[in-house]
């Protein structure tokens, strides 16, 4: 019988944690939707921002603007800064390993070449990868579990201030990409300087004619030059924020998906106990019957 | 006549609908925007924006700064908050 009971013990156990996992995968199903609905309302704003940054640029011709400085020769700071984006919680399959893993080569990498880097990590999970490594950590921030765009602001606002200070010669932002549901991709992106502004010239091939000039003219209120000013923080502070929302989708993605695993794993668990379970009943009885008769047999004779 | 409008936050789209008229608060005073008004893109600083529906409803927001842009009869307008008044 302690064999049996062993394993309706077990049985018993596994059903419990298929309970918590089919939980936890209904939450992270019901959490993704509504963050997948705060990252798509984003898109809209930060897109809107790019291209009114390309309008005002058209318009101006030749743009220079301190977020737009390349540092080079003798006015390198050597330092440039990383923002790590990870989770506050486990339990996401390879969600914060993917992002750990790519920013621990990029961070090798920039090492070779000799950059010093000040990390700014988001999130418990990359605080303590960090910690683990002993690697210091210039400025950690916690932003719950719906990141508000005053956050994402004020994280921006300190890139902005030492970027322009000349501290850093560029900052990058590591976190996971939310780029369909069934795709997901850890990637570090380049922050500042900002880039793309003056694209439309230079992607031009040469011999190819000009393109039709589609763009408005358009009437500026104060003047075109303050736009910029006004726009191009905005751009480093939607992009910042857009980070932050994609890498959350894309936690409550990877979270649901190994919940999933979870659940199917503990289902086939169950399934092989009770087979075990049945045999050693069924063996259980035939021993005891086997017994009963060789008692009986023993008193005949 | 009317024009379309679209006023966006970073957190969300807020209002989608076709305007007959839309008073913003420009960075040099309040600016009244019809049917057919030539390209402009203006910076904005806090106030109310006043949004004249189509379907004779008017709406007042209160903004925060931002930009807006009017063009093909389209104005959007980005802002960092806005609230609807009355609410």
């Amino acid at each position: 019988m302690a064999k049996a009971r062993a394993i309706v013990k077990r049985r018993k156990a596994v059903r419990n944690i298929r309970k918590i996992t089919k939980t936890m995968q209904m939450i992270a199903t019901a959490k993704f939707q509504k963050s997948l609905k705060r990252a798509v309302g984003t898109k809209a704003y930060s897109n809107k921002v790019r291209e009114l940054v390309a309008e005002v640029a058209r318009n101006i011709g030749d743009v220079s603007h301190p977020l737009l400085r390349r540092p080079g020769g003798n006015d390198t700071s050597g330092t440039i800064a990383l923002l790590v984006v990870t989770s506050n919680r486990g339990l996401a399959g390879a969600y914060n390993g993917s992002v750990l893993r790519m920013t621990s080569h990029f961070i090798a990498d920039q090492e070779r070449q000799k950059k010093k880097i000040d990390l700014f990590v988001v999130g418990k999970k990359g605080a303590s990868y960090f910690n683990f490594q002993k690697r210091p950590i210039t400025q950690r921030y916690d932003l719950g579990d719906a990141a508000k765009f005053a956050d994402a602001e004020k994280i921006a606002n300190v890139f902005i201030e030492k970027f322009t200070g000349g501290q850093y010669d560029a900052v990058y932002v590591a976190y996971m990409n939310f780029i369909s549901t069934g795709v997901q991709k850890a990637n570090v992106v380049p922050l500042l300087p900002l880039a793309g502004v003056d694209a439309p010239q230079a992607s031009r091939k040469p011999g190819e004619s000009a393109p039709i000039a589609t763009t408005a003219v358009y009437e500026f209120i104060p003047d075109a030059k303050t736009l910029l000013d006004e726009l191009l923080p905005l751009t480093v502070k939607t992009a910042i924020f857009q980070a932050f929302l994609d890498a959350t989708t894309s936690e409550h993605v990877a979270r649901m998906i190994s919940m999933k695993s979870a659940t199917d794993n503990a289902d086939k668990m169950v399934k092989s106990l009770t087979m075990k379970y049945n045999r050693a009943r069924q063996s259980q009885i035939t021993t005891e019957l086997s017994e009963i008769m060789g008692g009986v047999e023993a008193m005949e004779s | 006549m009317a024009f379309a409008c679209v006023v966006v936050t970073p957190e969300q789209q807020v209002l989608n609908e076709s305007l007959t008229q839309a008073i913003i608060p420009a960075a040099d005073g309040l600016l009244g925007i019809l049917t057919d008004r030539a390209p402009v893109l203006a910076k904005l600083k806090k106030g109310p924006l006043r949004l004249d529906l189509a379907s004779g409803q008017t709406k007042l927001f209160q903004i925060d700064g931002g930009v807006a842009q009017m063009k093909d009869n389209k104005l959007t307008i980005l802002t960092q908050t806005a609230a609807e008044q009355g609410k």
